[in-house]
């Protein structure tokens, strides 16, 4: 089910209504088929593939947790493991590995062109994949208990607020929430709806109506495009992605929060982060400590946490190859998880670049003491390299992106404009808006919590213009990009 | 007074209710806007071309069958295809007589056996023809194509939901496939669903809530009257912070235009897979108003889709001088309280017998080929 459609919304209020007014059992049976439901509506046919994650992740915990003998032990994570994986694996990857193989042997002259299968992606794989992974990986390191309810545990992994794209839960944040109704409370109701409000308006008003600008843009023939076009799509595309993918997680925390559930923030104004490793903690917050848990960390030797906030960001001695090759394996990973391309891969790597030069000029003594402006151009310099990197993630194959950047080093594709006249308007106009974001959201906020009858009214003219906006724009043709993923 | 709970019941519930309310004041179910004729402005008319009662003049593929039907029904021997933009079928300070160049055309060429369709869009760019050309060509033979090449329209590289649509077509996909740019406009084209195929649960229900939203209170007729009128507004007021009007020069959009020329290219070698003659023509040009246009873009722009057409041996028309400043007209303003501004695209009655008739003439020598 789509999040931006009438559809949603009554199907939203029918499930808000029955989980305040049934009682435990039933409430998790009806969570538990309602997040069927809302699956099934996009496609009925991949329902047991979810529960066959559900139902591998519930039994191989279970008998982690009372199972003693470390290779035991670890004999049945490495099976759940191989389980998702492979489930991903064939799903995700199935045409990227085979487009792989056969060009790889067709290089070293094997003319081979196997028929390949019709494999659909189900949606949101990657998203309950790690979600279900975590929680066993989280009992194998004891940092959990396992429930015992089976429908608890199907209820936390398919909870169709976050089911298709996040936030990525843990099982300690989240399975006590679901086991025990909190009290209902009016503001509840009224911070979920009010979340929600903010996203259907940042998706609707703002992500859908950016996105014709974007994709007419990186529709264009790269090679026509200049340094300034290239620069212009890649904000603009950030800032759709942003908005989109911002939209997306409101609208899934405030559909929790009209149950009394809480779920971890996914965006903290990233393009106001002053470094990349900021970024990281302020971008898709969730999934990046997810990354940094059980991979990065990992990797590294460490241990992993199990919180899903704090992003990916971790301070390690860079000068060991270790540090050095964790970072770019978990970036390649990152990338991959987005999107079985190269171009993925590429933005991964891009970004793994970003990190590690920012730590090691962090790190020089001469850093230390700089003047204010010059931090300041550093932030600008590292937000445009920031930038810059979606230009591979949205490019279509890794021949128009090297086309795209190839403008930089191509003296005579410097300064032309090359696209619409209202792209670059459209593009000014959102950075003014991002950089207005934070002071924006303060003022909603404040008049949030105040009492006072002027917040009051003011809160609602906001309301009424928003739920107005909403109403209008209201439309299911574009899914969410995160989808997708 | 009131608990918390019935306080926030009325908070939503007012801005919800205040919200429908200014909709249904502020558009009326009443004063249903067309937009793209407000896209024309007031003093412009689109008119749909008819003779002898039927339809000669057709907007999108999904109704070509009003204007193909009668023409197979008249089974005359030559049949032509003329394509073009909005110039084809608005009318500027339109009178009760005015007709379209393209009745006037059809009407003369009927005595000489020969049947003329056109289909118009607005802004339509030669990708988006040659689609359409393509699609015309795969349910009837045509043995002659006209097409104007717009200056404007080389800005123009979108392809609408209604030309994606014929994309779904196996014999337009495959001739489509035959190209660079066919691929690539394969590729980047919104997908549009076929009809037939089973819906999904979502579309279903999605289409059922309107549906019943609409019976009710006119619900989809209300959002695309607010959406166009806020298109509107937005376009008016960036106008307006700008100072863009009529008279404001277009440039060339480097990665549009090169398209848009590589679609020319494509439709001369279409035409002749299709058996088809072609006539190309430079559009009328407003004579008593500098042209909105950079004049070194506008003659590169000449000397581009002339050479093209020498190399595909086709001769290219220059109606440019055609209609003279009196037979233009004024437009509406585009601009938040701007007076009236030139029409460069359409023009009167005049301008359309004008035109019919230098095409008339053109189509003759042709067809005299055949």
């Amino acid at each position: 089910m789509i999040f931006n459609s009438f559809t949603y919304l009554v199907f939203l209020a029918l499930a808000v209504v029955l989980y305040w007014i049934l009682p435990r059992i039933l409430r998790l049976v009806l969570l538990l088929s309602a997040s069927v439901i809302f699956y099934g509506f996009w496609n009925f046919y991949f329902v047991p593939l979810l529960f066959v994650s559900i139902l591998v992740d519930y039994i191989a915990a279970q008998m982690i947790y009372r199972t003693e003998a470390r290779s035991k032990r670890q004999m049945l994570l490495w099976l759940s493991l191989v389980t998702n994986l492979s489930l991903l694996g064939f799903f995700k990857y199935y045409y990227f590995i085979a487009d792989n193989v056969i060009e790889t042997a067709q290089i070293i002259g094997y003319e081979w062109n196997p028929s390949l299968m019709i494999v659909l992606l189900p949606i949101g794989i990657s998203f309950y994949t790690f979600q279900s992974m975590s929680y066993t990986i989280d009992v194998y390191r004891r940092q959990i208990e396992p429930t015992r309810d089976f429908f608890l545990f199907a209820s936390y992994v398919t909870f169709f607020p976050q089911l298709v794209a996040g936030p990525i839960l843990r099982a300690g944040e989240v399975i006590w929430q679901l086991d025990k109704r909190p009290a209902f409370k009016p503001d509840m109701i009224s911070y979920g709806l009010a979340r929600i409000l903010g996203g259907l308006a940042l998706k609707v008003l703002l992500a859908d109506n950016i996105a014709s600008a974007v994709n007419q843009g990186f529709n264009a023939d790269p090679l026509q495009l200049s340094v300034i076009d290239v620069s212009t799509l890649a904000f603009l595309f950030g800032f759709q992605i942003y908005f989109d993918f911002a939209a997306y997680s409101h609208i899934a925390i405030g559909s929790a929060w009209l149950m009394g559930i809480r779920f971890p923030e996914n965006f903290n104004f990233p393009y106001h982060a002053s470094s990349p490793q900021e970024f990281w903690r302020r971008w898709h917050i969730t999934l990046s400590s997810w990354i940094r848990d059980y991979l990065y960390l990992p990797l590294l030797g460490l241990k992993g946490g199990q919180v899903s906030t704090g992003g990916i960001a971790q301070r390690v001695d860079v000068s060991t190859a270790r540090a050095f090759c964790a970072l770019f394996v978990t970036w390649a990973v990152m990338g991959l998880w987005h999107g079985a391309d190269w171009t993925f891969v590429f933005w991964g790597i891009w970004h793994a670049t970003i990190v590690y030069g920012h730590r090691i000029i962090s790190r020089r003594s001469w850093s230390k003491g700089l003047p204010r402006s010059l931090v300041l151009i550093g932030t600008v310099i590292s937000t445009y390299l920031i930038i810059l990197g979606w230009i591979p993630f949205r490019a279509d194959g890794m021949s128009n992106a090297f086309a795209m950047l190839s403008a930089f080093i191509d003296s005579s594709r410097w300064l032309f404009l090359g696209l619409r006249e209202n792209t670059y308007l459209i593009a000014a106009l959102t950075v003014f808006l991002i950089a207005a974001g934070p002071v924006v959201w303060r003022g909603f906020h404040n008049f949030y919590v105040k009492d006072s009858i002027f917040a009051q009214v003011a809160l609602w003219v906001i309301i009424w213009l928003l739920i107005s906006a909403s109403l209008i724009y209201l439309r299911p043709l574009d899914q969410f990009i995160y989808f997708q993923f | 007074m009131f608990t918390s709970m019935q306080k926030i019941s009325i908070f939503w519930t007012s801005a919800t209710l205040a919200a429908l309310l200014m909709l249904y004041w502020l558009f009326p179910g009443s004063s249903v806007t067309n937009f793209s004729d407000s896209a024309l402005g007031q003093e412009t008319q689109t008119v749909i071309g008819t003779y002898d009662g039927d339809r000669v003049h057709c907007f999108k593929m999904a109704h070509a069958d009003e204007c193909l039907k009668p023409a197979r029904n008249r089974n005359l021997e030559i049949n032509i295809l003329w394509l073009g933009n909005s110039q084809l079928h608005a009318i500027n300070q339109r009178k009760l007589e005015d007709l379209p160049a393209s009745s006037i055309a059809a009407a003369a060429l009927r005595a000489h056996d020969t049947d003329l369709l056109t289909f118009s869009q607005p802004n339509a760019n030669l990708a988006e023809h040659w689609i359409l050309y393509e699609a015309l060509a795969a349910i009837n033979k045509f043995d002659v194509l006209v097409l104007p090449v717009v200056f404007d329209d080389m800005r123009e590289q979108r392809i609408r939901r209604e030309i994606s649509a014929v994309l779904t077509d196996s014999i337009v996909a495959n001739r489509m496939q035959e190209y660079d740019i066919g691929r690539e406009m394969l590729q980047i084209s919104v997908p549009v669903e076929k009809d037939g195929r089973p819906l999904s649960l979502q579309q279903r229900s999605e289409r059922w809530i309107t549906a019943v939203l609409d019976e009710c209170c006119g619900w989809e007729m209300l959002r695309s009257q607010a959406r166009g009128a806020t298109s509107i507004f937005i376009y008016n007021l960036r106008n307006y912070v700008f100072g863009i009007n009529a008279s404001s020069i277009r440039r060339i959009i480097p990665a549009a235009y090169n398209r848009n020329i590589a679609a020319l290219d494509v439709i001369f070698e279409a035409a002749k897979h299709h058996g088809t003659k072609m006539i190309i023509y430079i559009p009328p040009l407003r004579p008593d108003a500098p042209a909105p246009y950079d004049p070194r873009e506008y003659a590169s722009f000449l000397v581009d889709v002339a050479a093209l057409a020498e190399r595909h041996g086709v001769q290219l028309h220059d109606f440019e001088n055609l209609v003279p400043g009196p037979l233009w007209g004024l437009k509406d303003s585009t601009i938040i309280g701007g007076g009236a501004e030139l029409d460069f695209m359409h023009f009167q009655g005049g301008g359309h017998a004008l035109l019919a008739d230098r095409v008339y003439d053109v189509i003759l020598e042709t067809i005299n080929d055949i």
